[in-house]
């Protein structure tokens, strides 16, 4: 949403095939832009547009629904504010290429470069999954990942917003999928945007409710 | 009659008269005027006429009048807030459908084979999908069938 000024260099990075997929389909879904996003993508990728900001849950969902009718066998899901380097597509997707796994997480590393409150923020909610769910992710909450099309058919989530990404692995952990994650590098543009405290506190809500759900 | 009896009962009169203003304009359904009537009225009466309900207090068990008036109070609340929270669920759920319909459908437009006025060309590897336009209506039907089985 309202990446207008960095999805074009986004885009442009993205390899044209990546590993073992010698074809690569760009889908943009622009979240209720104010800005040009939609008219900047359009010359680069399929761009989906929602006529309102439903959130990221939401864009996801919407696009991997249209990846997933447009007969895609891979997916990777990454934002649009430059954050993620499209050369990490490759690691990302080779485990699945391969057959080593069904989904795959990127996995961000608590260094400085991550402004501080999103580090405690990372570092806590993947910290308390782990002891939820009995799992042992570095960093639950990184938005670059990529999954099979078998995959997704299990993982389709119904968080719209933050919680999406959490969602994914509760529902990859109940179904058994195999998720190994990806060590990169991040790239911290703005600060002011993204998740804040107050999404902190909802993916956790979240979290302790869907842990809920599973013991009943 | 005392000031907060006065307020009471003049608040009360103010949201009959809008209930009935809403039921006229059809923004409320029958059983929903006759339910918030009977509400602002039963609120105005207790005010005004305190003596008489006192008899229903002890068979209740309940010490005081306005104990009873608070409970019923905390319980009808209690109702409607739930009632509130799923319809906006629902609409929340609808919306995000609609949005999603029309995004898929509008995108499916401009694509190659469906030319817009005016649209811009696109690139071809984003055109070439293997399986063609998407189906926007099997995604409709999709999430229209997930939210029945919720």
């Amino acid at each position: 949403m309202n990446e207008g000024s960095r999805v074009a260099a986004v885009l442009d990075a993205i390899p044209r095939s990546i590993g073992a997929c010698a074809r690569v389909s760009l889908i943009v879904v622009d979240d209720g832009s104010a800005d040009d996003t939609a008219t900047v993508a359009a010359n680069r990728a399929r761009v989906v547009s929602h006529v309102i900001n439903l959130g990221k849950g939401a864009a996801l969902t919407t696009g991997c629904e249209v990846a997933h009718d447009a007969g895609a066998d891979l997916i990777a899901v990454m934002d649009a504010d430059g954050q993620h380097r499209p050369e990490d597509l490759p690691a990302l997707v080779e485990p699945l290429s391969s057959g080593r796994a069904d989904l795959t997480v990127a996995c961000r590393s608590l260094s400085r470069e991550m402004p501080w409150a999103m580090r405690i923020g990372n570092w806590g909610l993947s910290e308390a999954f782990n002891v939820l769910f009995g799992a042992r992710f570095q960093d639950t909450q990184c938005g670059l990942r990529a999954f099979t099309r078998d995959a997704y058919e299990v993982l389709r989530w119904r968080s719209t917003g933050y919680s999406v990404e959490t969602e994914m692995l509760v529902h990859a952990a109940r179904r058994g999928l195999r998720v190994v994650e990806v060590p990169i590098t991040t790239i911290y543009h703005d600060r002011y945007k993204g998740t804040t405290v107050f999404d902190g506190v909802h993916i956790l809500g979240d979290m302790l409710r869907w842990r809920l759900q599973q013991v009943g | 009659m005392t000031a907060i009896q006065v307020v009471v009962v003049a608040a009360a009169c103010l949201m009959l008269y809008g209930t009935y203003v809403a039921f006229r304009r059809s923004e409320l359904r029958g059983a929903e005027f006759a339910v918030w009537t009977a509400v602002w009225l039963l609120l105005g009466l207790v005010t005004l006429f305190p003596d008489r309900f006192r008899a229903i207090v002890g068979p209740l068990r309940m010490a005081r009048l306005l104990d009873l008036v608070v409970i019923s109070g905390m319980i009808l609340l209690g109702v409607f807030v739930f009632h509130l929270n799923r319809q906006l669920r629902r609409q929340d759920k609808r919306l995000e459908l609609l949005v999603r319909r029309l995004a898929v459908a509008e995108s499916a437009d401009q694509r190659p084979g469906h030319p817009q006025p005016g649209a811009e060309e696109q690139v071809d590897d984003v055109a070439g999908d293997p399986a063609g336009a998407p189906g926007g209506e099997d995604l409709a039907l999709r999430e229209a069938r997930s939210q029945e089985s919720q």
